[in-house]
This record gives C-alpha cells, sequence and structure tokens, in this order.
C-alpha cells in the first residue's frame, strides 16, 4: 500500500469513530426521550383516571341526591315564635332573671356597707 | 322570689351582688313580708289587697322593686322542691335552733344575729306583724308540711327524706295529685336531649321528633295546670320560693352566717355540707346536682306552663339555644342551654341515664330518690 492509501483508510477510521460516537449519543438522548414519554404518558393516564372517578362520584351523589329528596319533607320545620309568644319568653325569663354566683368571694366591709340595711331601696335605673 | 330580689336590687342601685345579697339577708324580716304581698300583688288576680294592706305595703324598704305584672316573679315550685331535698331547710333549722339555745357554735356577728332573727321569722313562723303569705294557720301550722302538700299535689313527688328526727313526715296527702309527672318529665327530658343531640345534623339518622316534644310538653302543661286552675297553690308556691330562696341565698356565696358557721366553700353545696357537720345533719348527697339544675329547672317548668310551644315546628323552644334565622333582632333566646343542664343534673340526682335510654322510662316511679 502507499502511504497516499493508509492516510484514506485512516481518515475513514476516523469517520466510522466520529459516526459511532454520535449514534452512541443519538441513543443515549432516545432512550432519555422515551423515559420521559412514558413519565408524561403515565401522568396523563392518572389525570384522566382521577376524572373518571370524580365524575362516577359526582354522578352518584347527584343520584343519591335525587332519591332522597322526597325525605326532605321529614327534617324539622322550625316556625318563628308570633310577637306575643316572643314577648312572654321575654317576660318569663326577666321574671326569673338572678345574679350569677359563680364568684363565691366572701362578704366584704365595703359589701356590707353599700346599703343600708334599713333604708328604703331607691331605684336609681332602670330596674325593672 | 329572693334571687329575683337581689337581682332587681343589683339592678336598680349598680352594687355588687354580695352587697345586694347582704341587703337583703339582713333585711328586717317585716319588710321582706311586705314585699312578698307587693310581689303576690303584682300577679294575683283581682280584687288586690285591702286598703289597710296596700297602705302597710306602701311604707315597706323595697316599694321601689316592685315587678311587673306578667308572669310570677318568683321560681316554680320545682325549684323549691330540688332545693328542699339537700335538706337545706332542716339543716338551717338546727342552726337556728343551736344559735337561740347556746354558744355551741359561737358568737353570732352582728350580721348573722340578723340573718337569724329574719331566718326564724321567713322561714319558721316566729311572729312577724303580718304572716307571710297566708301559708300556715292553725289548720296547718307546718309549713314544711304545707311545702310537702304542694309538691305532693303538683309534681307528684315526695321528699327523699322525713322529719328532721328521721321520723315519717305527717301531711295532708290529697288524693288529686299529678302521679303521672316525673313519667312524662323524664319521657320529654329524654326527647329533649334527642333533639339537642341532633341539632346539626343534617345528613344521618335524625332521631329527634318534634311532634312527640311537642305532644308531652303539652300534655305536662295539662296536668300542671289542672292543678292550677284560678291560681290555686300559686301562694303556697310563692311561700316555697321565699323559703327556699332564703335557703338558696344563705349558701350562694360565703355570707356572714358562713363565715360565722366556719363552713367557707366553692360551691353552695359545699357550704351546705359543712354547715350540715357542724349542726350533725348531713346534706343530701347529690346536694351538688340539685343546686345545680334548681333555677333551671324552674324556667323549663314556667316555660311548659307558659304554653310557648303549641305546635310541632315550635318545639325548638325547648331545644334551640338561639333563635332561629329571621327571627327579631334581640329577641330573647330560647331554652336549649336550661334544658341541657336540667337534663344532666336530673340524671345525676335520679341516677338514670337519660340520654342514653333505650326505652321509654318507667312510669310508676314517683320519688326522685328513694325516701329513707
Amino acid at each position: 500500500m502507499t502511504d497516499g492509501e493508509d492516510n484514506d483508510i485512516a481518515k475513514l477510521l476516523q469517520q466510522l469513530t466520529e459516526q459511532n460516537s454520535i449514534i452512541t449519543e443519538l441513543r443515549q438522548q432516545y432512550a432519555a426521550s422515551s423515559e420521559r414519554a412514558d413519565m408524561l404518558n403515565q401522568f396523563v393516564m392518572r389525570v384522566a383516571g382521577a376524572s373518571s372517578v370524580e365524575e362516577v362520584l359526582s354522578k352518584g351523589f347527584k343520584s343519591l341526591s335525587a332519591q332522597l329528596e322526597p325525605l326532605r319533607d321529614l327534617t324539622p320545620r322550625r316556625t318563628l315564635l308570633s310577637y306575643e309568644a316572643l314577648k312572654l319568653l321575654g317576660d318569663l325569663r326577666k321574671s326569673l332573671d338572678r345574679p350569677d354566683w359563680s364568684n363565691g368571694r366572701a362578704f366584704t366591709d365595703d359589701d356590707l356597707d353599700a346599703l343600708s340595711p334599713d333604708a328604703p331601696i331607691e331605684e336609681k335605673g332602670d330596674a325593672l | 322570689m329572693i334571687q329575683q330580689l337581689v337581682q332587681r336590687i343589683i339592678v336598680a342601685t349598680g352594687v355588687t351582688p354580695q352587697a345586694a345579697a347582704e341587703r337583703v339577708l339582713g333585711s328586717d324580716p317585716f319588710d321582706l313580708t311586705l314585699h312578698m304581698e307587693e310581689v303576690w300583688a303584682a300577679f294575683s288576680a283581682p280584687p288586690g289587697p285591702g286598703p289597710g294592706r296596700q297602705a302597710l305595703m306602701n311604707t315597706g324598704a323595697f316599694t321601689a322593686l316592685i315587678p311587673p305584672a306578667g308572669p310570677p316573679a318568683w321560681d316554680h315550685l320545682g325549684y323549691s322542691y330540688v332545693l328542699e331535698n339537700t335538706r337545706v331547710v332542716q339543716i338551717l333549722r338546727r342552726v337556728v335552733r343551736e344559735y337561740r339555745s347556746g354558744e355551741g357554735l359561737g358568737i353570732p356577728s352582728v350580721p348573722s344575729q340578723r340573718w337569724i332573727d329574719a331566718t326564724e321569722a321567713v322561714l319558721f313562723q316566729a311572729p312577724n306583724p303580718i304572716a307571710p303569705w297566708l301559708s300556715t294557720s292553725p289548720i296547718r301550722q307546718d309549713p314544711e308540711a304545707v311545702r310537702r302538700n304542694a309538691y305532693w299535689r303538683l309534681l307528684g313527688l315526695d321528699l327523699a327524706f322525713g322529719t328532721d328526727d328521721n321520723r315519717p313526715p305527717a301531711y295532708d296527702k290529697a288524693t288529686a295529685a299529678n302521679t303521672s309527672f316525673v313519667g312524662m318529665f323524664e319521657e320529654l327530658l329524654f326527647e329533649v336531649w334527642q333533639a339537642i343531640t341532633n341539632v346539626r345534623n343534617f345528613s344521618g339518622v335524625n332521631a329527634s321528633d318534634d311532634d312527640r316534644i311537642y305532644r308531652i310538653a303539652e300534655e305536662l302543661r295539662f296536668i300542671l295546670n289542672s292543678r292550677r286552675q284560678l291560681q290555686m297553690l300559686a301562694r303556697e308556691e310563692l311561700a316555697a320560693a321565699l323559703a327556699l330562696g332564703w335557703a338558696e341565698l344563705t349558701v350562694s356565696a360565703n355570707t356572714p352566717i358562713v363565715v360565722d358557721l366556719k363552713a367557707q366553700g366553692t360551691s353552695a353545696s359545699d357550704r351546705l355540707r359543712l354547715i350540715g357537720e357542724r349542726v350533725g345533719l348531713p346534706a343530701h348527697s347529690k346536694s351538688a346536682a340539685l343546686f345545680s339544675m334548681s333555677s333551671d329547672l324552674s324556667t323549663f317548668l314556667r316555660t311548659i306552663e307558659a304554653g310557648l310551644v303549641t305546635a310541632p315546628n315550635l318545639s325548638w323552644v325547648f331545644y334551640l339555644e338561639q333563635q332561629p334565622p329571621g327571627a327579631p333582632p334581640g329577641s330573647p333566646n330560647p331554652i336549649g342551654v336550661e334544658s341541657r343542664r336540667v337534663i344532666t343534673e336530673w340524671a345525676a340526682a335520679t341516677g338514670k341515664d337519660l340520654k342514653a335510654r333505650a326505652k321509654p322510662v318507667e312510669t310508676n316511679r314517683r320519688q326522685l330518690v328513694t325516701a329513707r
């Protein structure tokens, strides 16, 4: 072989080597893309599945609600008290109004002196 | 009646509850009697008091505090019944007897001496220019027997104990008595509890029954009002509210007599227990529950008698704590809070679990607790 032929062969080998590395790189990119495509595919499938469950539930509740509609008549019906009844309730509560003794402190001299025991009580405010 | 008088003094003068209570506990018993006449006159049907009685009433210390005409301004007989079951009146009787007969309990302070004077007149019929409420006379001398008679007629109930010295009680037991009261009352409490637990239940099984609440309440109103025709038992009820209100106020706080008896406590039942130990007469073991429900039971029974629940769709008055949406602003609250307290404490006092009852309560049990 001549020197020129040797050089051509070397160039060809170099080109082959470069192409091989390109092919390897492309394969790796393809594998990565495939993996992403699989993930996206799974995600899309999951979303689609959730929508289905939601739809089924929604339809189910609507159906259940329609079936239970007649029972609405059995729930307690509360009407308001008339004016006279409200007044009676208010008067009743007022007539039984009493002090709160949850603060059970002992009596002090100030308590004993606050109102003279023999003097009539003078109404100062809206007592009744 | 006594607690309501204290409240009116607080509102009128702006003093503390302790000061108002001291004003009442230190009162001349004649002033208390005159005020009771005023309270009675504000409620009772015509004819009112005669001119002589009216003139005397106008001289009383509490004339400015007459309640307006309307519902009776004193607690229901049920209030007096549960309080008397604590044995508070019999214990205070021993306190007064001890102080009057010697110095075994020590020397009472001046405020305590005023309390003893008034207690002897208000609770135990010591001579007073006007006999309190004409509820006793030579025909019916013992005020406790008069109250027992009223409890039996209106509530079909007897007290859980006998006399002070443990003899069987002697009183006129009327034949016309509401012996079915307790059974119906506990049935109502059970139904009201079912409704309370289902107030916010919009999806599950709802065991509340407004129609049943209305029907039981209506039946209770019928039997209670059948004993109250033409104001029958009203005066006895007022006399009982006076006596038991006085006793309750005495132990509501660490009043001078409580301090003199060295019975300071954090609750009325604690104070009564300590006083009972000092005079050798134990208070009822369920006193805490009895004190706790007394005023709420009064409101509950007054509401039944007032006939506010005239239809099933108004049964919520018994179990809601606030008016339903749409009620005028400032409307008074329904009695749900009071009902809840009565249910809890009635169950505690009687030992019956009204909240978990699986079948209707027996209706043949008449007494709150077994009599000894």
